[in-house]
């Protein structure tokens, strides 16, 4: 194998060259894979390609001591970020230090984290390469911190090439010199730094390898590596680097999982397995759901004079029984008729969809039973979608366009087109409601499992138990919720290292709240909800909001229904709980231990006002932005601003990052507050209609700093999915 | 699908004192004890074989459907019309739309045909000239995709069928349709009437082609 070390001008040519060779016809490709950091790369090193759009993958990766697991998402075609752990174990084995090792050689395992970001600045094109460039590790401690610059080319179509150039680690073996200049010691301080004056500087190295796709499945790879593991192997000697050559074999099955074996430096054996999912498909096609009802169109005035009468609007029980055979209709797509108003061509429905994920779906069945249901003299349906007894938006829908639509093949669109969605308010001359149906109770016990995840000791803690959940709808709008849980088998008991803090511990104490709140009390609160005008939603929570405090919670949120954006201010007052999440309020010593010096001690109550004014953005390319501006758990001043992209049908991932007063060094590890969301449809999963939803939250520090309350149904998410723009993002199922 | 039917009855019930829903509820019963009968369970190995003895009871018409791919049958009856569209449910919800008795759409399948123009076979074939179909088909996103597809009809001449123990001399019209991601065939055989005795019709990537069989 030659290794060609690029010639960096001529990456520069081409990067300038990018925009306009970026159409040209790519050939024929095998699939862009993995390597072992979980970037797009060879095995070790990383390669020109991405993933496909909105790909989300994980990695496992093992080799020698040296073991990562990584999640990767593909933010946009050419953005990608990673969020990595990475353990070494032998960390202070061979270093003379034990047994009172101290510092960051106090661990026999040495656990870190990490986040990439990477860019592909050019497409493969008949003679051009694809180029990535990318930053590994680019905040924070740095222990892999790396940058490169990489060029991919297809030069057969089972074979494809790659060669670039690597800074920081990945210019740690065979450096041609340092084009940019020498690189400085790196500031960790209390990590979270982005270390600017360090990218692309110091010596770099070429480095590149060659991917052989033997067939569909398999594939061999070989690379030379510019990484010389100068603290791993030099250093630490936690493993022996003889060879800068990489070889592995990769086998592909289906879409969604490949799994590798290589032999690594000359002298270790690795394995990785990848995770690959795209969040744009669903598993096995469509959801199953069951065929609506078929458009019925009405007999022509002069065909049938009396079926097109008005006499029905002044009939004594019409509202009753128009809205008795909507609810038969409607009650096997779990779509409540909570009332019905009419007069003559008018008929208004307001609906609570209890299951259906794609709310233009349940406007779809809705006006289909309607156009059963209805006498023929109704010429326009009013839909009205309902959370937690507030209206959401009005849906206006021509009666004869939904029969002239039926079977368009672009009905979809022409109904939208045709339809109109508005703000609405409180219901008018309301003819029937759904009384019978409150108090509305809704229970569940099912499995329940807590995961604390990257303390230094041993990164994976969790308990799995049960948990009863229990909703009481009072009358609409008025809800009495509760939560309570019990481990059954559970290692959270197992103390992890507890950082010194300077900040009330409003969330650090979690230690604690594991292992005394068992079983807990999670949540136990009376909510009131109310539209407040037609385009300000208003709510009121009082009680145990959440496991670690307890208060009232108060919100406004002003959101028009064909608008993009949406305002909204929350004032808390809450208490701290204590940490067995009984009903008491009293903090007890044992809390706030630290391994920190000296006995560290803290109030037996707290109580704190507390804040935020947000806005809220939809972009139209699924992108989301939020920015929350007010006051923190610790009493703390600042701003969280938190970024998602959001697929249509309900997928959502996302990061944020909250920086308050609280300076670095008091905040601790991290220096600021961090970390990434995901969100996953169980629609999507299981094809099946259901709004579950369910989210996961990685913090890589949790600590006091930048700590907001966690109350339960803030308003902009109980209700944005019913705005214009989240009843007509998954539009295509209105007709289904 | 074809799991535990859930009757009909709830979606076709009357309005009891306005409104003019003229469902028919016969029908819907008849198809519902004629699918017990027939079909146990779309999954099981052995499903009887229909009879048309079976059918006897049945005054209005029946069609048989198949979806290959699935080895699953299912009984369905016309239970709405609107246009030239009529539409054809099971007692599980599971319906097909035909226009002319080209499939249209279909609800009830998870990769479903939203909509599909449709031209209607005719017995003389225009000797294979081009012509183009739309289909509709939700996307994972449930985006609605367009399906362009590039078809032309050719007759395979006269035919033997047979549908459900009764013979018919039928003509075989062949539907070759070429997209840009997918290739596909329809099939009509078309008896001296004009009338489509059965046909095989594709739905969507996921479901594949579906065999629609008149039991009129």
């Amino acid at each position: 194998m030659t290794i060609v070390p690029p010639n960096l001008r001529g990456l520069c040519a081409a990067l300038v060259a990018g925009t306009t060779l970026a159409a040209y016809p790519v050939v024929a490709q095998q699939r862009p894979s993995l390597n072992l950091y979980g970037s797009t790369g060879l095995i070790d090193m990383p390669s020109g390609e991405s993933q496909p759009d909105g790909a989300l993958t994980a990695t496992t990766s093992h080799f020698g001591p040296i073991s990562r697991t990584t999640l990767t998402f593909q933010i946009t075609p050419r953005l990608s970020g990673s969020f990595r752990f990475l353990g070494i174990r032998d960390w202070n084995k061979n270093i003379g230090c034990l047994p009172a090792c101290t510092g960051v050689d106090q661990f026999d395992t040495y656990y870190d984290r990490s986040f990439d970001l990477r860019y592909q600045i050019l497409d493969e094109g008949r003679y051009l390469p694809a180029v990535s460039i990318g930053l590994q590790d680019f905040v924070g401690t740095g222990v892999l911190a790396g940058e490169y610059v990489v060029a991919t080319k297809s030069v057969a179509p089972n074979l494809k090439v790659s060669a670039g150039l690597g800074w920081g680690r990945l210019g740690s073996y065979g450096s041609i010199g340092s084009p940019f200049g020498t690189r400085p010691p790196l500031v960790i301080g209390s990590g979270g730094n982005f270390n600017f004056d360090q990218w692309f500087r110091g010596p770099a190295a070429p480095f590149g390898g060659v991917e052989w796709a033997i067939n569909d499945n398999w594939t061999f790879k070989a690379e030379y590596s510019s990484d010389s593991y100068a603290e791993e192997s030099g250093n630490r000697a936690t493993f022996d680097r003889k060879s800068p050559v990489n070889l592995g074999v990769e086998y592909q099955r289906g879409d969604s999982f490949r799994i590798g074996g290589y032999y690594m430096y000359g002298s270790e054996v690795g394995i990785a397995a990848h995770f690959l999912l795209n969040p744009k498909q669903r598993t096995g096609g469509g959801v199953l759901v069951q065929a609506p009802d078929s458009i019925e169109p009405r007999p022509t005035r002069t065909a049938d004079p009396d079926a097109w009468s008005l006499d029905w609007v002044a009939q004594n029980d019409a509202g009753q029984i128009l809205r008795s055979n909507l609810v038969k209709r409607l009650k096997d797509d779990g779509i409540e008729v909570s009332s019905i108003s009419y007069d003559g061509r008018v008929a208004e429905v307001r609906i609570v969809n209890t299951k259906i994920d794609a709310e233009a779906q349940a406007i779809g069945r809705t006006a289909r039973a309607m156009a059963r249901v209805m006498p023929a003299s109704v010429e326009q349906f009013e839909i009205v979608p309902v959370v937690s007894g507030m209206p959401v938006s009005k849906v206006v829908i021509r009666r004869s366009d939904l029969e002239a639509l039926e079977f368009a093949v672009d009905g979809a669109e022409q109904i939208l087109a045709r339809a109109q969605i508005v703000s609405v308010g409180a219901a008018q001359n309301v003819a029937a409601a759904d009384m019978e149906t409150y108090p509305k109770l809704a229970w569940s016990l099912g499995p329940y499992a807590r995961l604390r995840l990257f303390d230094q000791n041993s990164p994976f803690k969790a308990g799995v138990g049960l948990q009863l959940n229990g909703r009481l709808e009072v009358t609409p709008g008025l809800i009495l919720s509760g939560k309570v849980t019990k481990l059954v088998a559970s290692n959270l008991d197992d103390r992890p290292p507890i950082p010194g803090r300077k900040l009330q511990a409003v969330r650090s104490a979690n230690y604690f709240y594991d292992k005394l709140g068992d079983p807990a009390i999670e949540t136990l609160s009376l909510t009131y909800y109310r539209k407040l005008a037609p385009e300000v939603y208003g709510r009121i929570s009082a009680g145990y909001l959440e496991r670690m405090f307890g208060g009232i919670s108060t919100e406004v949120l002003w959101m028009p229904t064909n608008r993009r954006w949406a305002f909204g201010a929350e004032v808390n007052y809450v208490a701290q709980r204590s940490p067995d999440q009984q009903f008491g309020f009293n903090l007890p010593q044992e809390m706030y231990q630290t391994d920190a010096a000296g006995v560290e001690v803290g109030p037996s109550s707290y109580r704190v006002l507390t804040g935020h004014v947000s806005g809220y953005y939809k972009f139209r390319e699924g992108f989301h932005a939020q920015l929350d501006v007010g006051k923190y758990l610790a009493g703390d001043l600042g701003a969280t601003f938190s970024l998602k992209r959001e697929f249509e049908n309900g997928w959502r991932v996302g990061a944020f990052v909250t920086k308050t007063d609280v300076s670095a060094a008091d905040f601790g590890s991290g220096s600021f507050d961090k970390g990434i969301t995901l969100e996953v449809p169980l629609s999507v999963l299981f094809g099946k209609n259901t709004r579950q939803v369910r989210t996961t939250l990685l913090r890589p520090f949790g600590r006091d700093g930048g700590q907001r309350l966690e109350v339960d149904g803030r308003l902009y998410e109980t209700v944005r999915s019913y705005r214009e723009d989240g009843l007509t993002e998954q539009w295509g199922r209105f007709w289904k | 699908m074809m799991k535990p039917f859930i009757s009909l009855v709830l979606g076709l019930s009357l309005l009891a004192s306005c409104g003019n829903d003229t469902d028919s509820f016969a029908v819907a019963r008849a198809a519902q004890a004629m699918a017990k009968a027939t079909i146990p369970a779309a999954s099981a190995p052995a499903a009887p074989k229909l009879r048309r003895a079976d059918l006897k009871d049945i005054l209005s018409p029946i069609q048989l459907i198949s979806i290959e791919q699935r080895n699953q049958k299912a009984l369905v009856a016309e239970t709405a019309q609107n246009g030239s569209v009529s539409t054809w449910s099971s007692v599980d919800k599971v319906t097909i739309s035909l226009r002319n008795g080209v499939l249209v759409a279909t609800r009830g399948l998870g990769d479903d045909l939203m909509a599909a123009s449709a031209q209607p076979p005719s017995l003389k074939p225009a000797g294979g000239a081009a012509y183009t179909r739309l289909y509709t088909i939700l996307n994972g996103s449930d985006q609605p995709v367009r399906v362009s597809a590039t078809c032309s009809t050719v007759s395979n001449g006269g035919q033997t069928i047979e549908v459900v123990e009764r013979i018919y001399q039928v003509t075989e019209l062949v539907e070759t349709c070429q997209a840009k991601t997918v290739t596909f065939d329809n099939q009509y055989w078309i008896d001296r009437s004009g009338n489509i005795r059965k046909s095989r019709q594709w739905v969507s990537p996921e479901v594949g082609q579906i065999v629609i069989e008149d039991l009129r």
